[in-house]
């Protein structure tokens, strides 16, 4: 917009409208706080005083701020905690990078070792899948149009299992999308299955593994809502005499 | 007058580069052999895979650079060689998907021919407006050159050796369908295997890798993020010069902000392992950034700087297309010259029209993809005809009305995405807290956005800069965000891998740059000078 910002009459020489916004950032600096110490420390106890403490942080940059204003010297101190402020923000974004925070895991080259989840994801799905044979639902192997991010991940991980499975083939007659009966029926199997999970929220990209560990083969079939199912013919054959 | 640099220093410091980058290259090298992890990704031939895609980065950026070489008065030689990697690649895209599009046999032989054509066009307007002799090479040029050439062949050979080969599901799809493109010579085999609308920009550097004989494109995609970071840089370096800051200082400020996005954990992570994002980010932010100096100083190059990247970031997201045309109708309220505004969105129009009808044409019947349906592509297009018309309008009738339709503009954007997020309110309230758990901490933005908001009071506070073309792009791309979260079937979930983090990344750069300047600004000696 090429309008030029509109000047106050106050004695700041700021319009309301960045007093606004900076009002708004300044709760949204709060919120993140709590958000980021509660998940980091998982307590609500340390996420409070984090943001007490950065309460109290912001009261005494405000006092410094109308010291320094009177002595005329404001500008000059901006200057430097901005510039330290930056420097420290690289520094420490470049401490996260390098630190064992993102090395959750045991691999040690450099740029993988920061994607740790879809490496742990794999590495489970190659040893529960390693020497077996795959049979694959067709929907697995054509992408049916259902659900598209589903089709994408299974592709991805299938590609990285391949090595270690003996060999995929594809069923012969589609079972399809499991229904919400049949998600219902194997999830209900709890004592049977494993689940190998990047993220529970909302049973997105899940893995449920069906004493798989015993097979030689292993019946690949999705569901819904991202998750993955891996099972037995045994359990296959459960599930298809049900009723669809 | 400034003391100009002897061409051996500046060479020696050229060799250290490249010495450093092979030191490091070899190093790491070392360490992911003693781990095994070498080839994962890459085939079985590692060195004849990497010596290949190292051959194939320079190609292209040779290809960039004959088409910016007429341009270098006008763009000055750095610019021209930070961006001859970008543009190279990217023509080389957009003439595979103009190919693909015309229901042309897609081979590198097609390519290269349409490539000729427009290189011979470009130097043919070039010769035409008097500037033959423009075209040929000064003495003094051949050792930039060469410098830059080596410069750019040695830190492709680096990212090629060394094995940052991380696949993501986005990266495994996008190289199969890219190689299907190159193998088959068509889109059509695109329709059994596409998902989700996989646009052409991430596809296509793996049907490079395809022409080019090597299995996956990871150094080409790594060496775009390093170009782009350093355009970034360039950029940033440009616009606190501008201030009246010298150039050491410029320098040194462009090189902290460079860092600030550069170190980031989500940019390097979205950067390397999942493409489209990084050249979605990269294009809509170089679109914006060359128009925002086209408002300022009226350089044609810049606006078909502009164009070219605009076109380009349609291609990189199926939602691409109505982004753009969201942001031509922002560009309206600007005061880019209205013509030059008729003809850019007349531009994207033709292709975007071109890019729908030949979908649907080449497509199986009753075909839909999740966003590419035909009501949502005739809406887009048809989105691109009313810009066009209001723009026309606007210009002929209401142009002393500006500030009130701008107003108009945002409110209507505003009860756009309120009015589409509260049709579902389970979806928009699981939206908003998965990007909000996600922005804070299971996204791996870690400190990211709290040291957005930190900068952002600041900047609010201390700012003296006087426009904000840039910044209004901010509140309309989050906007933005929400209405396409809210046509979208599926909802946003938590972790890295959610959509709301991959578009959160598209405007980090845009929050770096603006809070960057802004903050600046307060500080620039012009300011200074003002106050005093």
């Amino acid at each position: 917009m090429d309008n030029k910002r509109k000047k106050s009459n106050d004695k700041t020489g700021l319009t309301p409208a960045r007093w606004i916004l900076a009002g708004a950032l300044f709760l949204f600096l709060l919120a993140g706080t709590y958000t980021y110490v509660f998940y980091t420390l998982n307590s609500a106890k340390w996420a409070m005083l984090g943001v007490l403490a950065l309460l109290a942080v912001t009261a005494v940059i405000a006092a410094i701020v109308m010291i320094l204003k009177k002595k005329a010297k404001l500008n000059k101190a901006l200057k430097w905690v901005l510039l330290s402020a930056a420097l420290g923000a690289v520094l420490f974004n470049a401490y996260l990078l390098n630190s064992s925070y993102f090395v959750p895991h045991n691999t040690t080259t450099v740029f993988n070792r920061y994607f740790p989840v879809s490496l742990e994801t794999s590495v489970k799905l190659q040893e529960y899948l390693a020497g077996k044979t795959l049979i694959l639902d067709p929907t697995v192997t054509y992408f049916d149009r259902e659900d598209d991010q589903l089709s994408a991940i299974a592709h991805s991980y299938m590609a990285s299992v391949k090595s270690s499975v003996k060999s995929i083939q594809t069923l012969e007659e589609p079972y399809g999308f499991l229904t919400d009966d049949d998600l219902a029926f194997l999830k209900a199997k709890t004592d049977e299955y494993e689940m190998v999970s990047w993220d529970y929220y909302r049973e997105i990209n899940a893995y449920f593994f069906y004493n798989v560990m015993d097979s030689d083969d292993v019946i690949v079939l999705w569901g819904r809502q991202m998750c993955m199912f891996f099972m037995t013919p045994e359990t296959f054959a459960e599930l298809k005499e049900r009723p669809r | 007058m400034t003391k100009k640099r002897p061409i051996l220093t500046g060479f020696l410091i050229w060799i250290a580069a490249i010495t450093a980058m092979t030191v490091f290259g070899l190093y790491m090298t070392s360490v992911a052999d003693k781990t095994e992890q070498i080839g994962t990704a890459v085939g079985e031939n590692f060195n004849a895979n990497a010596v290949k895609q190292t051959l194939s980065i320079v190609v292209l950026y040779l290809m960039g650079w004959v088409v910016l070489w007429p341009f270098r008065s006008r763009l000055g030689q750095t610019q021209v060689y930070l961006l001859s990697f970008l543009v190279g690649l990217l023509v080389f895209e957009l003439i595979s998907s103009l190919i693909i599009i015309l229901i042309v046999r897609y081979t590198y032989l097609a390519v290269m021919a349409v490539y000729l054509a427009v290189v011979v066009v470009l130097y043919w307007r070039a010769a035409h407006r008097g500037e033959a002799e423009a075209l040929w090479f000064k003495k003094s040029e051949g050792w930039m050159f060469v410098l830059w050439l080596t410069g750019t062949a040695a830190a492709a050979a680096m990212l090629s050796f060394v094995p940052m080969d991380v696949l993501s599901f986005d990266s495994v799809e996008y190289m199969g369908l890219g190689k299907m493109y190159a193998s088959q010579g068509f889109i059509r085999d695109y329709f059994i295997y596409q998902v989700s609308g996989h646009p052409f920009v991430p596809t296509l550097i793996n049907s490079i890798a395809a022409f080019f004989g090597f299995d996956y494109a990871y150094a080409i995609q790594n060496l775009f993020l390093v170009m782009c970071t350093l355009l970034f840089g360039y950029h940033i370096r440009d616009e606190i010069r501008r201030m009246g800051f010298d150039d050491r200082k410029a320098l040194g400020l462009s090189a902290l902000a460079t860092g600030l996005l550069g170190v980031n954990f989500f940019y390097l992570f979205l950067g390397i392992c999942l493409v489209p994002n990084l050249f979605a980010a990269y294009t809509l932010f170089f679109a914006a950034v060359y128009m925002y100096r086209y408002s300022r100083d009226e350089k044609p190059a810049d606006v078909a700087l502009s164009f070219f990247f605009m076109a380009a970031f349609c291609f990189s997201r199926v939602e691409g297309p109505l982004l753009a045309a969201v942001f031509m109708a922002y560009f309206a309220h600007t005061k880019i010259e209205n013509k030059h505004l008729l003809y850019y969105t007349g531009g994207l129009f033709i292709i975007v029209a071109l890019w729908y009808v030949s979908f649907y044409i080449q497509s199986p019947a009753g075909f839909n993809g999740q966003f590419l349906t035909v009501g949502r592509s005739m809406l887009v297009a048809a989105a691109y005809l009313i810009i066009g018309l209001y723009i026309f309008l606007k210009d002929k009738f209401f142009s002393q009305y500006n500030r009130i339709l701008f107003g108009l503009f945002m409110g209507a954007l505003m009860l756009g995405a309120v009015g589409l997020s509260v049709m579902d309110m389970g979806k928009l309230i699981i939206n908003l807290k998965a990007m909000y758990q996600n922005i804070f901490y299971y996204g791996y933005w870690k400190v990211t956005w709290l040291a957005v908001a930190g900068f952002g009071i600041a900047a609010a506070l201390v700012s003296k800069k006087k426009e904000m073309f840039l910044e209004w792009l901010i509140p309309i791309f989050l906007l933005m965000m929400l209405i396409l979260f809210a046509i979208r079937s599926s909802t946003l979930h938590i972790y890295w891998s959610d959509s709301g983090n991959r578009m959160l990344m598209h405007i980090y750069p845009f929050c770096v740059f603006v809070l960057t300047l802004n903050i600046l600004s307060a500080f620039a000696p012009e300011n200074s000078k003002q106050g005093s």
